[in-house]
C-alpha cells in the first residue's frame, strides 16, 4: 500500500504539457457529458406529480433508461403491513381432493422465506405488474399437468400474510398481527387434447 | 467592451472544466472500485440460489410479458437471449468474474464495462423482484465505466511492488463527484417522498419497520415506546437530509461518516436487509480526499507497528 501526500483540493488534474485542439473539444464535450449526465440523475428530485416532470420526462427518460440511471427512491417511503408472509399453490383434483404445492417456478418448489419472492408476488397485485401474473398461472399450470397421481383439475395461488395491526391495538393487546389470506384464482387446469 | 462578456465566458467554462476535472487521490477511486467489487459481488451470490427461479424461461417472471412491456424502451439485458438454466449460470459466472478483476483492477475498463452489463442485465430481466441497492449498483457500475480506475492498490502494482508515483496519483475527479451527486440525489429523494408520508410525520414509521418481516426483533416493546420511536424516525430523516452535505465539507466529514455509518450499521444489526445497509455504505467512499486516506494509511501502519514492539517485546 502506497502513501503520499497527493494534494488534490485545488490543483488541477494532470494533462499533457500542450493541450492540443482535439484534446481541448474533447474536454469541452466532456464537460457537456458530464453536466447531461448530472442533470438527468438530479432530474429523480422531480415529484412525479410536477407539470415539469411531465414536460422533461422524453427529454431525460430514455437516456436514464439506456444507461441505468433511472431511479426512484421510494423504498421504505410508506411502512412495511406485514410481519411473516408465505405462500402456496392449492391445488384439486377432480374428486375434491387437495394438494398443497410450493410457489417457485420451475419445479413447484416452497417458498424459501427471501425478501425478493415477497417483493415479486406482493408486487404482482399491483396494476403495474398484474400483466405478469396471468403468465406466471400458466407455468404453475403447466407444472401441475405435469404431477403424478390424478389429474388436478383447478388451483389458487395463496398468500398468507401476518398483517400488522395498527399499533394502539398492539399496544392494548401485546398482539402484533393478524392473518389476511390473498387468494389468485381458482385457476382451471386445461388437459391436453 | 465586446471582449469582456467574452471573457467572462471564458473564464466560467473554464471554471467549469476546473470544477469537474479538478485533482482527486486516485486511491480514492481505488477504494471505491474495491468496496464496489466486493459489495456487488456479495449481491450476487445472494441472488445465486434464485438464478432458475428470476432469470430462466420456466422462471417465475415472464420473458415474453418482459419484452411486450417494455417495449419501445432502450433496454438491453443478456437474459432476454440467454433463457436455460446453463446459459444464466454461465453468465453469473462471467459477471462474478469481471467484478472480482475489477477488484483486483486488472483489464479494469473493460471489467467495468461487463460489470455495468450484468448490472443493466439483471435488473432489466427480473426488474419485478429488484430493490433501491440494486439501482444502486447499476448507478454506480457506470460510474467506474467513466471513472479514472488508476493504478494504485492492484494486482499488477502489488506484485510489482513499491509505490505508485506522485502523478499516477493526480486524477480527474470528475467520477467522485458523479458518486457524491448520486448519495446526495438518493437521501434527497428518499426524504422527498417520505416527508408526506403519515406515518413518517406522527414518527410511528420505524414502529411498522421494527414489527415487520425486515426486523430481527418484532416485539410490541415498539410499538409501545413512542417517544423514542418518535424521535428515532425523525433522527433518521434529519440524517438522511444532512449527510451528503456534512459528507461534502472537510471539516465535517467525520461527522457525516459518523451518523451515517450509524444509521446504516444499526439497520444492518436489527434487520434482515443486510445488503442495503452494506450497498448504502459504499457511496460514502467517495467522498474521501488523500487526506483522510493518508490519515487512515497512518494509523492503519501505527497500530500494526505497536502490535510488532508488544509481540517482540
Amino acid at each position: 500500500m502506497e502513501s503520499h501526500d497527493a494534494s488534490e483540493s485545488s490543483s488541477p488534474a494532470p494533462k499533457s504539457a500542450k493541450a492540443g485542439p482535439a484534446l481541448r473539444w474533447g474536454r469541452r464535450l466532456a464537460v457537456l457529458f458530464l453536466l447531461w449526465h448530472a442533470a438527468a440523475m438530479t432530474f429523480t428530485l422531480v415529484p412525479n406529480e410536477s407539470f415539469l416532470r411531465a414536460a422533461l420526462h422524453p427529454v431525460f427518460t430514455p437516456y436514464r433508461e439506456l444507461t441505468g440511471a433511472d431511479q426512484h427512491w421510494d423504498m421504505f417511503t410508506s411502512p412495511p403491513n406485514y410481519s411473516a408472509f408465505d405462500a402456496k399453490v392449492d391445488a384439486w383434483d377432480a374428486a375434491g381432493n387437495r394438494r398443497e404445492f410450493g410457489i417457485v417456478t420451475p419445479g413447484l418448489r416452497p417458498f424459501p422465506g427471501y425478501f425478493r419472492y415477497v417483493t415479486v408476488l406482493t408486487r404482482m397485485e399491483s396494476p403495474l405488474y398484474e400483466p405478469y401474473l396471468k403468465p406466471y398461472a400458466a407455468k404453475i399450470e403447466a407444472a401441475l399437468r405435469e404431477q403424478p397421481g390424478p389429474p388436478l383439475v383447478r388451483f389458487q395461488i395463496r398468500k398468507s400474510a401476518r398483517h400488522i395491526q395498527r399499533l394502539d391495538i398492539v399496544r392494548q393487546l401485546d398482539e402484533i398481527d393478524y392473518e389476511v389470506s390473498t387468494l389468485h384464482g381458482p385457476y382451471e387446469i386445461a388437459r391436453p387434447r | 467592451m465586446i471582449g469582456k462578456p467574452r471573457d467572462r465566458c471564458r473564464n466560467a467554462w473554464s471554471r467549469l472544466e476546473s470544477f469537474w476535472f479538478g485533482a482527486a487521490d486516485a486511491r480514492v477511486y481505488a477504494i471505491v472500485r474495491i468496496v464496489f467489487s466486493a459489495v456487488a459481488l456479495a449481491n450476487l451470490v445472494d441472488l445465486w440460489p434464485h438464478r432458475i427461479a428470476f432469470f430462466t424461461e420456466g422462471g417465475m417472471i415472464d420473458r415474453e410479458t418482459l419484452l411486450r412491456v417494455s417495449e419501445g424502451k432502450p433496454y438491453f439485458s443478456i437474459f432476454y437471449h440467454v433463457t436455460s438454466p446453463a446459459g444464466v449460470s454461465a453468465v453469473f459466472v462471467v459477471a462474478a468474474a469481471a467484478l472480482v478483476c475489477l477488484g483486483l483492477g486488472v483489464a479494469p475498463r473493460f471489467a467495468a464495462l461487463l460489470v455495468l452489463l450484468w448490472h443493466l442485465g439483471y435488473t432489466q430481466r427480473a426488474f419485478v423482484a429488484i430493490h433501491g441497492w440494486d439501482i444502486m449498483l447499476r448507478t454506480f457500475s457506470f460510474f467506474l465505466l467513466v471513472s479514472p480506475l488508476g493504478k494504485p492498490w492492484t494486482l499488477a502494482r502489488w506484485l510489482k511492488g513499491g509505490h505508485a508515483r506522485r502523478a499516477e496519483l493526480l486524477v480527474s475527479r470528475h467520477g467522485l463527484l458523479l458518486m457524491q451527486l448520486q448519495l446526495a440525489v438518493m437521501y434527497w429523494h428518499t426524504v422527498w417522498l417520505k416527508v408526506v408520508d403519515p406515518f413518517w410525520r406522527s414518527g410511528e414509521f420505524l414502529s411498522f419497520f421494527m414489527l415487520s418481516f425486515y426486523s430481527r426483533f418484532p416485539y410490541p416493546f415498539f410499538a409501545k415506546a413512542t417517544v423514542l420511536i418518535a424521535i428515532l424516525t425523525y433522527a433518521t430523516l434529519v440524517i438522511e437530509l444532512i449527510v451528503p452535505n456534512l459528507l461534502w465539507c472537510r471539516r465535517t466529514r467525520a461527522l457525516g461518516f459518523l451518523l451515517g455509518t450509524g444509521l446504516h450499521l444499526t439497520i444492518l444489526l436489527v434487520t434482515q436487509i443486510w445488503l442495503f445497509s452494506i450497498i448504502a455504505l459504499m457511496p460514502y467512499f467517495a467522498f474521501l480526499d488523500g487526506h483522510d486516506v493518508d490519515r487512515a494509511l497512518r494509523l492503519v501502519r501505527r497500530r500494526k507497528n505497536g502490535r510488532d514492539h508488544e509481540l517482540l517485546g
